[in-house]
């Protein structure tokens, strides 16, 4: 039985290796809204995935070995959510419809992967869709500290230093620029965060959690459209 | 052994926030999903699995699940739930296609809320196209070049084909120039693992007082900070903190009306640190001390300069144009 299973590994490891490409540092994968049912997996590399919405970059997230990429558009048939660019050299697997569902229905392993996989994405998309669900930017700009602070796994609720400019913070909350300072420089100055050019001080988790918090509850009984 | 559980009317499963250890499939009765940022809810079919994804990753639940008929449901523990899966491709599979097609709508549900104030165009065409230009004005030209590029070769009669092929031939001659950005733009990853308790170094504090003296319009403290500040320009770990000085130390001078003493740290920060995010604002606030003190030709060059690092969309842009023909009068 693990003898079995080990050959058709090994020959699907052999097979796959026709797919392999190689993109160099600083090549674009794909681009955002573009249809082709194309899914990636990254023999070795670094992916960065990035949305541009109204000329602001928005992060979308980073992959690297093991790691699959595109497979929305493959799966759900939808247009790219996002233009992938390598960060160094990458190589890839290009995987067409028909051989992920030889993939996925041949190897449980790599099919138990990309579940956890897409679980993951699920919940940063949906903490991502919370943020913008808020009514106002000055929560959105609070939500997004707090998402980046839940992303850090750590116990320490206070003086929580995040590693993140204001310009890239922007990046995440979809608020621009001068509205994410002013929204900053006022929290600074009652004291409840310190803001660095290179990263931004929270001085306790639990009041920032109790301010969005009350108003994510303002916006789910208000608004019977959402 | 997976578990028969059994559920009342309005009894809860899992509550929103809950960590579970379980998975859990609908055997008969009826489950509702909902949450408390917004109103819709969602009605497990029989036979379906339900919570799966929290589990899975050993994240809270981001529903509360509520069985709204008498309900009998099936739980498996993780390594049911693995054996389950592992032995059976199709279900397997049907549970990727099932992840696939809620992170696709979700996925869709944020682009549409993006949009909602803005009426962006879903072509692709002119998404390419304005990836593009993002990546230009970004001056990130191995993007921008593969951009056009591909713009070009899809839409070889496309509206901007004209302007894709000038652009073209403009980031191909700037690829690998010092302004080149290609590869520190998507080089530095802006995920962060570390957190560290912190003492603040005395310049940071200086700093931070300093943002407080100007929100509170204390320009005089303000300006006596920010000289003392630009002058320890000695350790190169701080640069971006003395660039954020140079900037704002210009910016609080040309408010109080200094305009000849704006020129000179206005005319550093632009010079020295011409990747900053605020260096289009910082050229049009040169320009301007440059206008007030009469040097016309350095004004002139200063609003063009501007001109160039401000996409026409941005509501200043029209404003830099004002200027320089308004300014094109008294030269």
């Amino acid at each position: 039985m693990t003898n079995h299973t080990e050959t058709s590994e090994s020959n699907k490891a052999g097979g796959l290796d026709r797919f392999l490409v190689t993109f160099q540092k600083g090549d674009i994968i794909f681009f955002e809204r573009d249809i082709e049912d194309i899914a990636y997996m990254i023999k070795q590399g670094k992916v960065r995935l990035i949305r541009i919405v109204n000329g602001v970059e928005k992060f979308v997230g980073t992959v690297s070995d093991g790691d699959f990429f595109g497979e929305m558009s493959l799966l759900a048939n939808t247009a790219r959510s996002a233009t992938a660019i390598a960060v160094e050299e990458t190589q890839a697997f290009r995987i067409s419809k028909v051989n992920f569902d030889l993939l996925v229905k041949s190897n449980t392993t790599i099919a138990t992967k990309v579940l956890t996989l897409t679980a993951e994405r699920i919940a940063k998309q949906q903490r991502q869709l919370q943020i913008l669900l808020l009514h106002d930017e000055e929560s959105q700009v609070l939500d997004t500290l707090l998402m980046l602070y839940e992303g850090l796994n750590t116990p320490q609720k206070e003086n929580v230093s995040i590693n993140i400019t204001p310009y890239e913070l922007t990046t995440w909350a979809g608020v621009n620029i001068e509205n994410t300072k002013r929204i900053l420089a006022g929290y600074q100055e009652s004291r409840r965060i310190s803001v660095f050019p290179d990263r931004i001080i929270i001085q306790n988790i639990n009041e920032l959690e109790r301010i969005v918090s009350s108003r994510r509850k303002l916006v789910a009984t208000t608004d019977p459209a959402s | 052994m997976p578990k028969l559980l059994n559920f009342k009317t309005k009894s809860v499963i899992y509550f929103q926030g809950d960590r579970t250890a379980q998975f859990y499939v609908l055997r008969r009765g009826s489950v509702t999903l909902s949450n408390d940022y917004s109103r819709q809810t969602e009605s497990i079919e029989v036979g379906n699995f339900f919570g799966t994804q929290a589990t899975l990753i050993g994240k809270p639940q981001g529903d509360t699940a509520m069985a709204t008929l008498p309900s009998e449901i099936v739980a498996f523990d993780y390594p049911e739930f693995m054996a389950l899966i592992q032995s059976n491709p199709s279900l397997l599979s049907s549970m990727i296609q099932n992840f696939i097609t809620q992170l696709a709508g979700i996925h869709q549900n944020s682009q549409d809320l993006m949009n909602k104030t803005k009426d962006e165009s879903t072509s692709f065409e002119i998404s390419l196209f304005k990836n593009a230009t993002f990546f230009l004005k970004n001056r990130a030209y191995l993007q921008a070049k593969q951009s056009y590029e591909a713009y070009i070769q899809r839409f070889p009669k496309g509206e901007f084909v004209q302007v894709a092929t000038e652009k073209l031939a403009y980031t191909s001659s700037k690829l690998g120039s010092p302004e080149d950005l290609s590869e520190k733009l998507y080089l530095t990853l802006s995920v962060q693992e570390e957190v560290t308790s912190t003492q603040l170094t005395p310049m940071q504090q200086d700093y931070e007082e300093v943002l407080v003296l100007l929100n509170q319009k204390k320009y005089t403290q303000a300006l006596v900070k920010l000289t003392k500040l630009v002058r320890m320009n000695n350790d190169p770990s701080y640069e971006s903190l003395i660039a954020s000085c140079q900037y704002l130390l210009g910016e609080t001078l040309l408010q109080t009306e200094k305009y000849q003493e704006a020129i000179e740290p206005l005319r550093i920060f632009t010079s020295e640190y011409s990747e900053h995010e605020e260096v289009a604002r910082a050229w049009i606030y040169l320009a301007m001390a440059y206008e007030k003190t009469n040097i016309l030709d350095e004004a002139h060059n200063a609003y063009e300069m501007a001109s160039k690092l401000t996409p026409p969309t941005d509501p200043i842009y029209n404003k830099i144009i004002q200027s320089l023909t308004n300014l094109k009068k008294k030269m």
